[in-house]
């Protein structure tokens, strides 16, 4: 299976719509194996003791931990990003991984200038990839979609918008 | 618009705080009105500078108009990013992902 590496917003948005079958989620588990780094298990812990809907979503996340696959790395403090961005990059890097799942719209820049041959994937890109390859019917990807940007309030994104369209597409 | 209004507490540089005080000199008005004022309008225009940016980046990604007119517009930090999402709504970048 491919090996892909996600960070903490990736897993945040599709904890979001972890009750709904069928769910990215799960299709995510089954399709790839999925890794993440110490630092971003530690920092969905933290997520998970709010009292609102990411705290749920990263409560959903957590309680299926034991189907990650949970790694340490040592950083690169020369990196400009925050210790869990960090972590998933130098782990996307050293594992080779195909794909670093990754929702910090306003820092994809610097994440993705940090990459080496792994590619960065948006959760909105995710489901239409799930759409692409027949695992989500593309009314189901919109549902989710409409779901997880509520959640984290993309509904003023353009990008988001655009995604949405993307996913009317034969 | 009449809203309940909240007593808050706060420390600013003493400058600022003289400046705001000659200014309400100036318009016959109290510290706090002039406060308020520039509250509003600072919130006003940063609510409005994210609806902008968002207009620019939906013209970079219908291609109205270029990355280096993005850059000019945004800043180099912020182009990177939305240049990184155009990329994400590119077709054949998502066929190459889903044929991994």
């Amino acid at each position: 299976m491919p090996r892909v590496v996600a960070d903490t917003s990736a897993l945040v948005s599709l904890g979001i719509v972890a009750e709904v079958e069928p769910n990215p989620l799960s299709l995510c588990l089954a399709s790839y194996d999925v890794s993440v780094p110490d630092e971003v298990l530690t920092e969905l812990q933290e997520v998970a003791s709010y009292d609102d809907e990411h705290g749920r979503a990263a409560t959903a996340v957590r309680d299926r931990t034991d189907e990650l696959t949970v790694r340490s790395v040592d950083l690169d403090a020369e990196f400009p990003l925050d210790d869990w961005e960090n972590a998933a990059v130098t782990l996307a890097n050293e594992t080779d991984a195909a794909l670093l799942l990754c929702d910090e719209f306003n820092r994809l820049g610097l994440v993705h200038a940090s990459l080496a041959d792994t590619r960065l994937v948006t959760t909105p890109t995710l489901l239409s990839v799930f759409v692409r390859t027949d695992r989500l019917t593309p009314d189901e990807a919109r549902t989710l979609l409409d779901d997880i940007s509520a959640a984290r309030s993309w509904d003023a994104n353009s990008y988001v918008q655009r995604a949405r369209s993307l996913l009317d597409a034969p | 618009m009449s809203s309940e209004k909240k007593r808050v507490q706060f420390r600013a540089p003493g400058r600022l705080v003289d400046r705001a005080d000659a200014l309400a000199s100036v318009l016959g008005e109290d510290r706090t009105d002039v406060l308020v004022t520039a509250l509003r309008e600072y919130l006003q225009e940063a609510a409005h500078d994210d609806a902008l940016t968002q207009e620019i980046a939906a013209a970079y990604y219908d291609d109205e108009i270029t990355y280096d007119q993005l850059r000019a517009l945004v800043g180099a930090e912020e182009a990177a990013n939305l240049r990184v999402l155009k990329r994400q709504l590119d077709e054949d970048f998502v066929d190459e992902v889903a044929e991994r």
